[in-house]
């Protein structure tokens, strides 16, 4: 017997979703000092169950959820084995059924940064080591109570460790955990429960998290051309509570999720800077979060904006 | 290398900076510093109570002589406490100041919000109706006519008893302690109240009493407030064993009283099974089936009946009865007046603005949540001790905007089942609302009917706030158009008649002997 729920979770971890780019905060790739890349990546994410506590459930209210996000962003290498980034994602979340209107707006800006402290020969290939922060901020004010909220509302600070080692063929792994803390989530109203207390405030005290991932790819020895990688992803809130049975979701949940994923880059050599970027991810177990099936693209455009005297516009892999 | 230190160590500041923003204490309650009392009400004592007919009901005994050896061994012991309180004590004894109604209102606003919620399907996967076993966990629904119910209950049971405790203060007149022995150390400012019977002690067990009668399944939460707030009494030189002894005697008096009128009251007829509440449809559309189709609600799947149907039943505390209050029909669906309201809400679905979304979850008070009723009382708390109310005056504005706000649910219930006027989303698919529609009928709007009875009521209390609590309540009842799951009509009918519902209670307090 299925249970339904009159309320559903606010769409989580999306701010994950906007890192998923050709290079982010949490990959091993580096541009060199004076690149640029900017890009426009679309993302669309479908769920038509989602997890209470551990019981997998759907909800008749909500039928299938779809959430879209556009978002804006770029690459530049600053100097070398030092690279900032930052995006900005519109999300649209939108239930197939029930009465309540879907949500959209301006979610959260992301800046990072990413240094690579190591690169060393080992064996037929080379071991790197890097760490990036990053700054989440909520760049509207969307309603975190919203039963189709765009976002946690809360502000994230993640600190980085990546490895990875790949070989002279261009096969290489990687490894790598952030871990997340997080400041407080501002509700509209001013009276809350959740936790087994009432809170007179509409200030949420969210759960700090962690994410880490395991990697397995494939790059042309251009470390340019074509890519494609496999990912397996673990999402983990230290703290919060699960949703209640027959409540509405709360940003300060407990949300967990296991996910498998693929990348795919590829950079035509008819069109000079050009990229095309494909990803997939599927969410395999999970707690207070939906069960999602995301697939998205995106379209970068790199060129030199310093440092042009180098004749090619080629990342550091 | 030099230069890779560096940069690690701005990405790892960077982090932290962001990180540091986050320490917080987020409080349970409103937060106010125990304070001088505005009067001290001599003649409270002789205040007409709700339910009781005097103060003098409860027979308490004259307390022992301030010099005999019984009592001076009863400040020997508090002066033992009250001189070494741990840590946690002090925060306990401010925690609940030196006002603890106000701290029982709120318990029974998280109570309300843990129990807000419906309960499980049954075995055939279909909502069963809304009420459950007291044997079952979630027990009970606590939703809007159940919470305004209960909080009338509680706030009047803490006005009667308190009277109760004012009047033998001022019977016996035992003198405050730090009066009879200078040297108490007395956590709160010196109000130069009588201390035999403890109000306290008549408050928390007249509420945990009533609570534990309405919440069976906190009994043990309950009962450990209860000793916490009393315990406190004597850690902050409040009270002695024998003040709070006596006041236990009142609440315990009291608190019979109420849950014997609770037992009667019709309530427990409210919820009716399908068989009976297909009667009630069938009646709704002979009445009304030509001018609309009966309410219906449209969940997925939908919830089999609405909650408590004949809650229109229950006795009242002040309005003579629901017929007095009913008001006339809704507009037809299809006339001009319908047309212009559904057309309101179209265009709220496409283009309602970033504060009208707001309103609507600022005043949501949804499931999960203390309700309208308990949005109110947080509001009536905090101008209560910004006013420097005594207990008894505090209780007095409680249990009147409780038994108004009340008597409001039972005349919005009657008129949303007599009418069985359908929300907007059943009666047009295109008008989406911000959240989920309660499941019960439109017409009137509970929010506004309590928000007019509850905005009247405060106004009489404190007359110089009127403005804005007017405001509120126009505030609360626009906020469901807003949210779009309400008409305008729904929302401005249910605030006047909620207005009329106040003016009925306050003509009680005019003559209770408090103005």
């Amino acid at each position: 017997m299925r249970k339904f729920n009159f309320f559903y979770l606010v769409t989580c971890f999306l701010s994950i979703t906007s890192e998923v780019q050709a290079q982010t905060p949490s990959d091993a790739v580096l541009m060199n000092p004076g690149q640029f890349c900017g890009g426009i990546f679309y993302n669309n994410s479908t769920a038509s169950e989602y997890w209470q506590g551990d019981s997998l459930l759907a909800n008749g209210n909500v039928g299938t959820l779809t959430s879209q996000s556009i978002a804006a962003g770029f690459t530049l290498g600053i100097i070398k084995n030092l690279n900032i980034y930052a995006t900005l994602p519109w999300v649209k979340n939108s239930p197939s059924a029930g009465y309540v209107e879907s949500e959209s707006g301006i979610q959260d800006f992301l800046f990072a940064a990413k240094y690579q402290f190591l690169d060393k020969k080992v064996g037929a290939g080379h071991i790197k080591a890097l760490v990036s922060a990053t700054g989440i901020l909520p760049a509207s004010q969307y309603i975190p109570e919203h039963p189709y909220a765009i976002g946690l509302g809360c502000p994230d600070g993640i600190g980085r460790l990546i490895l990875a080692y790949k070989t002279d063929m261009g096969v290489y792994i990687k490894t790598q955990g952030g871990y997340h803390i997080r400041g407080n989530s501002e509700l509209v109203r001013g009276y809350y429960y959740t936790d087994n207390s009432a809170y007179q405030s509409n200030i949420v005290d969210m759960p700090n998290a962690v994410d880490y991932s395991a990697t397995v790819g494939y790059i042309t020895s251009d470390n340019l051309t074509f890519k494609a990688e496999a990912e397996f992803l673990i999402l983990n809130s230290l703290g919060g509570f699960d949703i209640r049975a027959w409540d509405q979701g709360f940003p300060s949940n407990e949300m967990d999720a296991m996910r498998i994923g693929a990348n795919f880059q590829y950079i035509p050599e008819f069109a000079k800077g050009l990229g095309l970027h494909v990803n997939t991810a599927y969410t395999l177990e999970g707690r207070n979060v939906w069960k999602t099936f995301n697939i998205g693209g995106g379209i970068t455009y790199f060129f030199n904006v310093w440092n042009k005297k180098e004749s090619t516009a080629t990342p550091t892999e | 290398m030099k230069n890779n230190n560096l940069i690690l160590t701005a990405l790892f500041s960077a982090t932290v900076l962001v990180f540091t923003s986050c320490e917080n204490d987020i409080p349970g309650g409103i937060v106010y510093e125990a304070y001088t009392f505005s009067s001290k009400d001599e003649d409270g004592g002789n205040w007409k109570p709700i339910l009781l007919t005097s103060g003098a009901d409860v027979i308490i005994d004259a307390p022992a002589d301030v010099t005999s050896a019984e009592y001076l061994a009863e400040l020997a012991e508090v002066k033992t406490f009250s001189s070494s309180l741990s840590a946690d004590q002090k925060e306990i004894v401010a925690y609940w100041g030196n006002n603890t109604a106000v701290r029982w209102m709120e318990i029974a606003e998280a109570l309300v919000a843990k129990y807000n919620l419906p309960p499980d399907p049954g075995p055939d996967g279909n909502y069963p109706p809304p009420t459950a076993s007291p044997l079952t966990s979630d027990f009970p629904f606590a939703h809007p006519p159940f919470a305004s119910r209960m909080y009338a209950h509680l706030s009047a049971s803490l006005y009667d008893a308190t009277i109760s405790t004012w009047h033998y203060k001022f019977t016996y007149n035992r003198p405050a302690l730090y009066v009879t022995d200078g040297s108490i150390t007395l956590a709160y400012p010196k109000n130069d109240i009588p201390s035999y019977p403890s109000e306290d002690a008549a408050i928390a067990m007249s509420a945990q009493n009533i609570l534990s009668f309405l919440f069976p399944n906190d009994v043990a939460f309950i009962a450990e407030k209860a000793k916490e707030c009393r315990d406190s009494r004597k850690w902050a030189g409040l009270a002695t064993e024998s003040d709070l002894v006596a006041g236990d005697s009142i609440g315990n008096y009291v608190s019979f009283i109420y849950i014997e009128r609770s037992k009667v009251d019709n309530a427990k007829f409210a919820q009716v099974d399908k068989a009976t509440y297909t009667l009630l449809e069938d009646t709704a559309t002979m009445l009304w089936g030509d001018q609309w189709q009966h309410w219906l609600n449209i969940d997925f799947p939908p919830r089999p009946v609405g909650v408590t149907p004949l809650f229109g039943n229950v006795t009242p505390w002040w309005i003579p009865n629901v017929e007095a209050l009913r008001p006339g029909p809704p507009p037809a669906i299809g006339s001009v007046a319908y047309l212009e309201a559904e057309e309101e809400l179209l265009d709220l679905t496409e283009n309602a603005t970033k504060e009208q979304e707001e309103m609507a979850f600022n005043w949501g008070d949804g499931p999960g949540t203390y309700t309208p009723c308990g949005h109110w009382n947080l509001l009536a708390a905090e101008k209560i001790v910004e006013a420097g109310l005594n207990p008894l005056r505090s209780v007095r504005i409680f249990a009147y905007l409780n038994t108004a706000m009340g008597d409001a649910g039972i005349s919005c219930w009657d008129t949303k089942y007599y009418y069985f006027y359908p929300r907007p989303s059943q009666a047009n698919p295109e008008i989406k609302s911000t959240f989920m529609t309660p499941n019960f009928p439109g017409y009137t709007s509970g929010h506004s009917t309590f928000s007019g009875a509850a905005a009247q009521v405060l106004s009489h209390f404190f007359p110089s706030d009127a403005n804005e609590f007017e405001n509120f309540a126009v505030e609360a009842s626009n906020s469901r158009i807003y949210g779009r799951i309400h008409f305008r009509f729904d929302c401005e009918v249910g605030l006047t008649v909620g207005n009329e519902v106040g003016d009925f209670a306050i003509s009680a307090a005019m003559v209770d002997g408090g103005e």
